[in-house]
């Protein structure tokens, strides 16, 4: 808050703040940067372990050769239509059910028994085997429904939903329900509108949980055409075992050994989410203001 | 979240791994089909399998391979997952469900192969698991040995004794016989056979010592052949600071790697334990025919202490079982020695190729005895199994002749250089002699040294062999005996593509053919009842208490207590069940 | 205000997140039944031979459940609670930042490290931490000696709750953030004309603020008591450890690799539902017995 305190005490807390801020936020850039670093370097440095916080022999051919791997753009474009699905799915379903949630016991008699189906959904799970013959028998196996769909209700985002239209203040929704309004309306006129941070909020998880899953992918999909990123840049952190190789794979496989390229694919894959973010960010607006109920 | 990890239980699988056609196509040799060693008496194909007589028959007859390679009446299905190496290249228009390949044995042998699901050779376990799991296995597969292990107990694959003497091809059987009875033995359940082995390469198996030979020259040493003399080299490398103020005496296994292994181990300390015969984690049979576990001997206490001794002189790695990649200290140049089998000189290819580390590879530290005892890997890690219940179990032998008589031939005709055999074709594994790297070894030093020309050696069969020729020929300069450093021509623009195989045999493989070694083999490597509830454990206390002795976080007489406690939590009664097993 | 023509209204905005749930979540739960079973695929589910609680028992038969199970839970406990902490003072230093033109930046920025997956973190993690990573060049220059970090027994557990908290704090930070967005700026405004310090204004308004989200968090992360993070720890850990940093999932992981434990892995996950769902409801009782907290 931006309200001026000029004792003495404030000014050093602002100076001790600032540099304690600072000082996480390098910590926090360190992973990225040491994975562009990797991405820039000449493969023999990074297999050498000579690659720390500089790049050494730089270059930029992890990137060309990306440009040049359809594969590559494909999965990104799987994930990117992954992600934007699931988020308008996702985000109905959780923004109109958290309201009648969000209702008193009054109000809803029978939220609690939702509520704890919901927590009991959140934390038992059958299991992957059985998970996977259910998802074969809806038929969405190499589907992008599948990708949107088979995680199940994102349970999580409903409850901070719940929560976060629990808080809003009630003033607002009694004036509406003085003019008559129905709960649609009141949903879609005070609720969502007012709850802009907080569905930003929602939004950016369920967007990063879209976009990072790879286990699901991997499962549903039975070709490469059908992986979003995360699978497909998880496949190509390749474990090898030379001990059961013959020659010939063991020749091919020493030429495969690419970290640079890898990192390169691992630091593409986080330019979405770096852009939908402080896109997001500018509903972060400070300061529902009560004074129109108030006024 | 919803997921969790239950189901990665197992992230490595058989890696069909890929490979970008190693340049043999200039290779002339003919007549691939001849069937080399065509007679092979049935020998030890193992006499409880009850195959012995048919596979005899199999093999003199012509009928049998007429038999082996005939297209079937009609257009069978055949369905399969296939793991793909993501970095494969394939010709304009050709996939995996699409390659020539599959479209030769649709023509040939009127096998339509289709494909279940297609995934990274990565994740080829995870998803076999998954249709173990689910019962919805394709109908013929190739997998690694726990899978295979999964789908016997789960009774989901279906005994091939008959149809693989009926269909297999002379050299298809010969290839199977030539890993004796203890592959015979690891892909059979009370007497019948239920997988199609790969014989694995017997070098790769053996572990020798890789050195800095370059730092040897410079503080005059010799190469240390006993345990006391590597301790001592690795200490004076650390000394003298020959990498730098981080010099690594002797690299260990980083975190991820093991200790000892069955078999091939790179970073792994397994010589020093095989100096004092030693051999965790084996199996072995002693005089009277009573079963041993290799980690609860007396001997194993004693290379234990000895490690202890060197780590704490410094000798050893000091971040040993931590690090995150043994690796890296080697290729920066900070690293004398470490151990692995023949084709560590694919590890060090870049140090090689620039000049600027030479390795040495050589049998040590041997035991008082003056032997190099080595334990043995296990005779086969790929196995093809089909489906119970699919109609055609023919097929996957087909499939596997077609792909044995024909391979060479496409190789010569580079028809496998734009799409390779190894990363698409249907179940591919590599059968082979297992004896093709100390055979290269042999003809390229004679090749060599001038002893004998190039069109004298026979190649048949062999599928690098001729590149190999032509690759020393150019490469390797005057005086053509020495093969330091300075005499390869690293400057060549072929040298990348050769000298880490050529490095690999002739240096790698060199103590194996020349110094000879002692195999040790293990005897048993199925799973028993108690193991498969409690060998995890067991195995968690062998890894910890190990690694404890040799940091010196605990003393060595900790190793009695640990063999005490292996003995009271199920590891009696899996030597008794094993023991049995393999006195049966 | 109880409206009875809402009612029907409320339970057409459930249908869509209900047939979901249903069908997504429900459905699949049949596979709980593996954990009483001597699960064997080719026989099926239903058909599979009933074992009762034999899995469960295996587990508890192990010699060193104590031990796994007292990491899991110390492991992840210190999770929890520093995962409700660090963020929690950091969004308020943030909330205080005086500089607006580096809050956007830094909410940014550390929230990068949540998307790199632990395979990759722990490389880096591994080196920061190593023999000739920077800490121990730091612990040399003041004349100490280097320290075996992951090697250490002792250190593994702050070592893999410090790194967690370096991953997580800014993904978690980001609800106190929109949290605190919430709180009206009037109260604010009143308090600094009622004189009340930077500090008070801390504690008397930010706090309560967000009071109500940190105790929903707070219950929700109980779900996690023994979830002490798989990725993470199989990444760092070695045989060193294994005293102070053996898991539930890295021991359900290694029993799989021995064999194909389908039903052992469904009774680990079937336990850790069941200890959630405790742990759940208990807390949900006690703060609403004593703060008056209705949190769902």
């Amino acid at each position: 808050m931006n309200i001026k305190d000029n004792s003495v005490r404030s000014k050093i807390f602002d100076v001790i703040n600032v540099i304690i801020l600072v000082t996480i936020g390098l910590l926090c850039l360190l992973p990225l940067w040491y994975v562009l670093c990797v991405s820039l370097s000449s493969k023999d440095a990074v297999n050498a372990g000579l690659v720390s916080f500089w790049p050494r022999g730089f270059n930029m051919d992890s990137y060309k050769k990306i440009v040049g791997e359809g594969a590559f753009f494909r999965a990104f474009w799987n994930s990117i239509c992954r992600a934007g699905l699931g988020t308008l799915v996702s985000l109905g379903c959780i923004l109109l059910a958290a309201y009648p949630l969000s209702r008193t016991k009054t109000q809803f008699p029978k939220r609690n028994i939702f509520m704890w189906i919901l927590i009991f959904c959140m934390l038992f799970n059958g299991g992957t085997v059985p998970w996977y013959l259910t998802m074969q028998n809806y038929k969405l196996i190499d589907n992008i429904w599948g990708l949107v769909l088979a995680g199940g209700l994102p349970v999580y985002n409903v409850i901070l939903a719940m929560n976060f239209f629990k808080n809003l203040p009630s003033e607002l929704e009694e004036a509406a329900l003085v003019d008559g309004a129905g709960p649609w309306r009141i949903w879609a006129s005070i609720f969502v509108p007012l709850a802009k941070p907080s569905i930003a909020t929602i939004a950016l998880f369920t967007i990063v949980g879209y976009w990072n899953e790879f286990f699901q992918g991997l499962v549903l999909s039975t070709k490469e055409a059908s992986y979003p990123l995360q699978t497909y840049i998880q496949q190509m952190v390749v474990t090898l075992d030379y001990s059961t190789m013959n020659s010939e794979q063991i020749a091919a496989a020493s030429k495969l050994n690419n970290q640079s390229l890898d990192a390169a694919k691992i630091f593409i894959a986080m330019v979405p989410v770096l852009i939908v973010y402080p896109f997001l960010q500018k509903y972060f607006v400070k300061g529902i203001t009560l004074g129109s109920v108030k006024g | 979240m919803k997921l969790k990890k239950l189901v990665s239980l197992m992230l490595v699988g058989t890696m069909t791994l890929a490979m970008t056609a190693c340049g043999s196509g200039d290779d002339s040799s003919s007549t691939p089909n001849e069937g080399t060693e065509s007679s092979g008496a049935p020998e030890d194909s193992g006499g409880e399998t009850g195959g012995e007589s048919a596979v005899g028959e199999g093999g003199q007859a012509d009928a049998g391979d007429a038999k082996a390679l005939q297209p079937f009446e009609e257009t069978i299905t055949i369905k399969m997952g296939h793991g793909l190496d993501p970095n494969t290249n394939f010709a304009e228009g050709e996939t995996v469900e699409n390659s020539r390949y599959v479209q030769w044995l649709k023509d040939d042998m009127n096998i339509d192969v289709q494909y279940d699901w297609i995934c990274s050779s990565t994740d080829f376990g995870q998803k076999m698991n998954l249709c173990i799991g689910s019962n919805t296995l394709p109908d013929a597969m190739n997998v690694g040995q726990s899978q295979f292990l999964a789908m016997l107990k789960y009774d989901q694959i279906q005994p091939l004794t008959d149809i693989f003497e009926e269909y297999a091809s002379d050299r298809l059987k010969q290839y199977v016989r030539s890993g004796g009875e203890a592959l015979m033995e690891a892909i059979s359940l009370d007497g019948e056979m239920y997988a199609i082995p790969a014989p694995n390469l017997t070098a790769s198996g053996v572990n020798t010592m890789w050195i800095r030979q370059d730092w040897l020259d410079e503080l005059n040493l010799e190469a240390p052949r006993t345990v006391d003399e590597v301790f001592d080299v690795a200490k004076k490398f650390v000394d003298a600071k020959m990498g730098g103020d981080n010099t690594i005496g002797i690299v260990g296994p980083a975190s991820g790697d093991q200790l000892t292994g069955r078999g091939g181990n790179r970073w792994g300390l397994d010589p020093i334990f095989g100096a004092y015969e030693s051999y965790p984690e084996y199996w072995l049979q002693g005089d009277g025919g009573e079963v041993l576990y290799g980690s609860v001997q007396p001997q194993t206490k004693e290379a234990l202490a000895k490690l202890a001794e060197m780590y704490a002189a410094g000798a050893i790695d000091p971040e040993v079982f931590v690090r995150s990649d043994a690796l890296e200290p080697v290729t920066s140049g900070r690293a004398g020695i470490f151990f692995g089998p023949w084709w560590c000189g694919y590890t060090v290819d870049r140090v090689t190729l620039d000049g600027s580390q030479e390795w040495g590879a050589y049998l040590a530290p041997l035991a008082g005895d003056g032997k190099f005892y080595s334990p043995m890997a296990d005779p086969t890690s790929s196995y093809v199994c089909v489906r119970k219940g699919y109609e055609h179990p023919e097929a996957a032998v087909k499939i596997i002749n077609y792909l044995i008589a024909n391979e060479q031939e496409w190789t010569d005709k580079g028809m496998t250089a734009d799409t390779s055999t190894a990363a698409v074709y249907p179940l591919f594994n590599v059968y082979d002699n297992a004896d093709e790297i100390e055979y290269s070894y042999e003809w390229l030093k004679k090749f060599n040294l001038g002893e004998v020309k190039k069109e004298d050696v026979d190649v048949t069969g062999r599928k690098l062999l001729r590149n190999d020729l032509d690759a020393i020929e150019v490469m390797k300069l005057e005086p053509k005996d020495d093969f330091s450093l300075e005499y390869w021509d690293l400057d060549n623009e072929m040298a990348d593509a050769n000298i880490p195989r050529l490095v690999s045999i002739m240096i790698g493989t060199r103590p194996l053919v020349e110094e000879g070694y002692e195999p040790v083999y293990n005897v048993f490597s199925g799973q028993t009842d108690t193991m498969a509830a409690k060998w995890s454990n067991l195995q968690k206390l062998e890894e910890e208490t190990f690694a404890k002795i040799i940091l010196g976080q605990a003393p060595i007489d900790e190793f009695d207590n640990f063999v005490t406690k292996w003995y009271a939590e199920g590891g009696q009664e899996i030597v008794d069940e094993v023991t049995a097993a393999v006195n049966e | 205000m109880f409206n009875k023509k809402f009612l029907k209204h409320y339970y057409i905005m459930l249908i869509p997140a209900v047939v979901w749930l249903v069908l997504f979540n429900i459905v699949p739960m049949f596979g709980i039944v593996m954990a009483f079973e001597d699960f064997n695929p080719s026989l099926g589910m239903w058909k599979s031979p009933f074992i009762g609680l034999e899995n469960f028992k295996y587990m508890f038969q192990m010699s060193d459940v104590k031990q796994i199970m007292v990491n899991t839970v110390v492991i992840a406990v210190g999770k929890i609670i520093a995962n409700l902490i660090v963020p929690l003072v950091f969004a308020i230093l943030l909330n205080e930042l005086c500089i607006q033109k580096l809050y956007r930046p830094i909410q940014t920025i550390v929230y990068l490290p949540y998307f790199l997956s632990w395979v990759i973190l722990a490389k880096i993690v591994l080196n920061i931490f190593g023999y000739v990573g920077p800490i121990n060049a730091l612990i040399n220059f003041f004349g100490g000696e280097s320290v075996n970090f992951f090697g250490t027994a002792s250190m593994f557990r702050p070592l893999v709750i410090g790194t967690d908290i370096w991953k997580n704090f800014g993904y978690n930070a980001i609800i106190y953030l929109a949290t605190m967005l919430g709180i009206a700026p009037e109260l604010y405004e009143a308090a600094a004309v009622d004189g009340a310090g930077r500090f008070k204004r801390i504690w008397h308004i930010t706090l309560p603020g967000i009071k109500m989200t940190v105790a929903l968090l707070a219950i929700l992360s109980l779900g996690n008591v023994l979830n002490a993070g798989f990725d993470q720890i199989f990444n760092l850990y070695n045989p060193l450890v294994y005293s102070t940093g053996d898991i539930l999932d890295t021991w359900v992981y290694r029993a799989g690799l021995v064999n194909l434990q389908f039903s052992l892995a469904t009774a680990v996950g079937l336990l850790k539902s069941v200890v959630s769902l405790v742990l759940i409801v208990l807390g949900y009782r006690m703060a609403d017995k004593f703060a008056g907290y209705k949190l769902f």
